[in-house]
C-alpha cells in the first residue's frame, strides 16, 4: 500500500527535525529585528497622515470631526504655535525600509507659515554636495535621522518632523482620491519597467504614480524636472483632497492607504492636532530649475549656491512670501 | 495563552511538520522561523482565534505553498545536495535506497499535493481540517490527495 509507504517515509524522516532550542533562539533574534522595524513604522502609524498632513489632512480631520469615528489621537498636547517645518523624504528603494539600503530621490522641506495660510514645498536637489563632502541623497543610506541632521546643518532650520514616504503609500492615496490631475510640460519616457507619460494635462491614477514620481531619464533637467513633478503632484493631491466633493469614504480609504507606507519621526500627536486645525492652506512650490555648480551627478553639483543663505534665512524667519516675490525664477507657476 | 507558552509547547511539532513539507532540516528551520516571526507580529489575532495551533499551521502552510521559484528557501532546496537530507536512524544501507525513493518522489510533487499528503498521512487530520489549513474546499483536498497518491504510484511503477 502506497499510503503505508508514505507513512513509513514520514516516520523515518522525523529524525531530521532540528532541535527546538537553537531554533527558538534564532526566532527570538529575528523577532527583535522585526519588532524594531515595526516600532519604527508604528511610531508613525497614526501620524502617517502627517505625511500629507500639512497639505492634505484638514479635510480628513474635518470629515472625522463631523460624522466619523473619534480622532485617533491620544494625550492633550496642543497643536504647535509658530511655523512648522517637516522634512519629506522619498526613498528610492521605496519598499525597502531598512537603513543602509535606501537613498532619497526626493528631499523636500515643507514649511507651514505661522498664520497657517500657506505651505511651501521647497525641494533640495538630491545630488547636491553637502559641506561634509557627501551628496545629500547618500545620507539616507545611514537612515532618515542622518538626512535630517544634514538638512538641519545645511539650512539651520529646526525640523519638527521627518516623514519618509514610500511609493505604495502614494499609489494607495492616489487610488483613494480617485486620481490626481497634473499637466506635464514634457513627456516622460518609459524606463526601468515604468510606462511613458505624454506631455500635457492628464489624470494620474495609481498606475501612473510611479512613472511620474520616479521618471527623470531624458528630461531636459533630469532630477530637477522630477522634483518639479513631485511638487506639482503633491500640490494637486492637496487641492484634490481639500476640494469639496471628496467624500468620507474616500478619505477613510486615504487614511488607510497612508498608514501603511509613511513613516514619521517627530511629535506626531501635536502634528495631528495641527493638521486637524488647518483649513486648506495655499501650497507653493519652490525649486531650482537646473543643476548649479556642476552638471547633475557630478561631485561639484551644488545646493542653492547663490540663493541658499537668503532662502534658508527666510524659512527660519517665516518670511518665505517675501523671498518668493524677490526670486520668482525659483517659484513654480 | 502567551506567545511563549505557545512556542514552548508547539515549536517541536511545527518543526516536524515543516520537515515533512520541505524535506530538509535547513529549509524547515527557515520556514518555521519566518512563520514564528509572523505569528508574533499577529499574536493578538492568533491568540483570539479558536484554534491557535491550526492558525499558525495555516500561516506556515501558506508560506510553503506560496513561495515561488527564486525565493529564499527554494534556493536552499535547489542548492541542497541530496546528502543534506540526513537519513533516518533506521536506515540500513540496503534498504535505504529503496526507502528514500519515496522521499525523493515527494519532493517532485506540486506543493499543494505534498501539503495535503503530509496533513493526511503524517498529521492524520480529517479532510475538513485539511481544507481549513489549505484554505480550500473539502472536495479539493480529496482530489489533491488522490492526485498526489496517483503521481507517486505512477513514479514508483515506472522505476522498478
Amino acid at each position: 500500500m502506497i499510503e503505508d509507504e508514505l507513512r513509513a517515509a514520514f516516520a523515518r524522516h522525523e529524525a531530521d527535525t532540528p532541535a527546538a532550542g537553537p531554533v527558538r533562539d534564532k526566532i527570538d533574534s529575528a523577532w527583535v529585528r522585526a519588532k524594531r522595524r515595526r516600532t519604527w513604522r508604528r511610531t508613525v502609524g497614526a501620524a502617517a497622515v502627517v505625511a500629507l498632513a500639512v497639505a492634505v489632512a484638514p479635510a480628513v480631520f474635518g470629515a472625522y470631526r463631523g460624522s466619523g469615528p473619534a480622532l485617533p489621537v491620544a494625550g492633550s498636547t496642543t497643536a504647535p504655535a509658530g511655523p512648522v517645518d517637516v522634512l519629506l523624504l522619498g526613498s528610492d528603494h521605496r519598499q525597502q525600509w531598512e537603513a543602509g539600503h535606501q537613498r532619497a530621490d526626493t528631499v523636500m522641506l515643507l514649511h507651514l507659515t505661522a498664520d497657517r495660510k500657506q505651505v511651501y514645498l521647497v525641494s533640495l536637489p538630491r545630488g547636491g554636495m553637502l559641506p561634509t563632502g557627501e551628496k545629500l541623497n547618500e545620507t539616507l543610506m545611514r537612515g532618515p535621522a542622518v538626512t535630517r541632521a544634514a538638512v538641519q546643518a545645511l539650512t539651520g532650520v529646526d525640523i519638527d518632523a521627518t516623514v519618509t514616504v514610500g511609493l505604495p503609500a502614494l499609489t494607495g492615496i492616489t487610488a483613494a482620491v480617485g486620481g490626481v490631475p497634473i499637466c506635464l510640460k514634457q513627456g516622460i519616457v518609459a524606463n526601468g519597467g515604468r510606462k511613458a507619460l505624454p506631455a500635457g494635462c492628464q489624470e494620474i491614477g495609481p498606475d501612473e504614480v510611479r512613472p511620474l514620481i520616479q521618471g527623470r531619464i531624458r528630461l531636459p533637467n533630469g532630477s530637477y524636472d522630477r522634483d518639479a513633478h513631485n511638487r506639482a503632484f503633491l500640490r494637486s493631491l492637496a487641492a484634490k483632497v481639500t476640494a469639496d466633493g471628496t467624500g468620507l469614504d474616500e478619505l477613510q480609504a486615504l487614511l488607510a492607504a497612508a498608514k501603511n507606507g509613511i513613516e514619521v519621526d517627530g511629535d506626531t500627536t501635536s502634528l495631528l492636532r495641527l493638521a486637524a486645525s488647518l483649513s486648506a492652506p495655499e501650497t507653493i512650490g519652490i525649486g531650482a530649475r537646473s543643476a548649479a555648480g556642476g552638471h547633475e551627478g557630478s561631485r561639484t553639483e551644488a545646493i542653492y549656491p547663490e540663493v541658499g543663505p537668503a532662502l534658508y534665512t527666510a524659512i527660519r524667519e517665516d518670511r518665505l512670501a517675501e523671498w518668493a516675490r524677490a526670486n520668482p525664477d525659483y517659484v513654480d507657476g | 495563552m502567551t506567545y511563549e507558552e505557545f512556542a514552548d509547547s508547539r515549536l517541536s511539532a511545527l518543526l516536524r511538520y515543516a520537515v515533512m513539507l520541505t524535506g530538509n532540516p535547513a529549509s524547515a528551520q527557515d520556514l518555521v522561523q519566518e512563520t514564528m516571526v509572523r505569528t508574533q507580529l499577529n499574536w493578538h489575532r492568533v491568540a483570539a482565534s479558536d484554534a491557535p495551533d491550526a492558525y499558525v499551521r495555516r500561516i506556515l502552510t501558506n508560506q510553503f505553498i506560496e513561495q515561488r521559484r527564486g525565493s529564499w528557501w527554494r534556493r536552499v532546496l535547489l542548492r541542497a545536495d541530496p546528502d543534506e537530507t540526513v537519513p533516518g536512524p533506521a536506515d540500513h544501507a540496503a534498504a535505504s535506497a529503496e526507502r528514500d525513493r519515496m522521499w525523493g518522489l515527494l519532493a517532485r510533487l506540486p506543493r499543494r499535493q505534498r501539503a495535503a499528503l503530509v496533513l493526511r498521512y503524517y498529521e492524520d487530520l480529517p479532510d475538513r481540517e485539511i481544507a481549513e489549513i489549505l484554505g480550500c474546499a473539502v472536495g479539493t483536498v480529496r482530489s489533491s490527495i488522490s492526485r498526489g497518491l496517483g503521481n507517486l504510484r505512477a513514479e514508483l511503477v515506472e522505476i522498478p
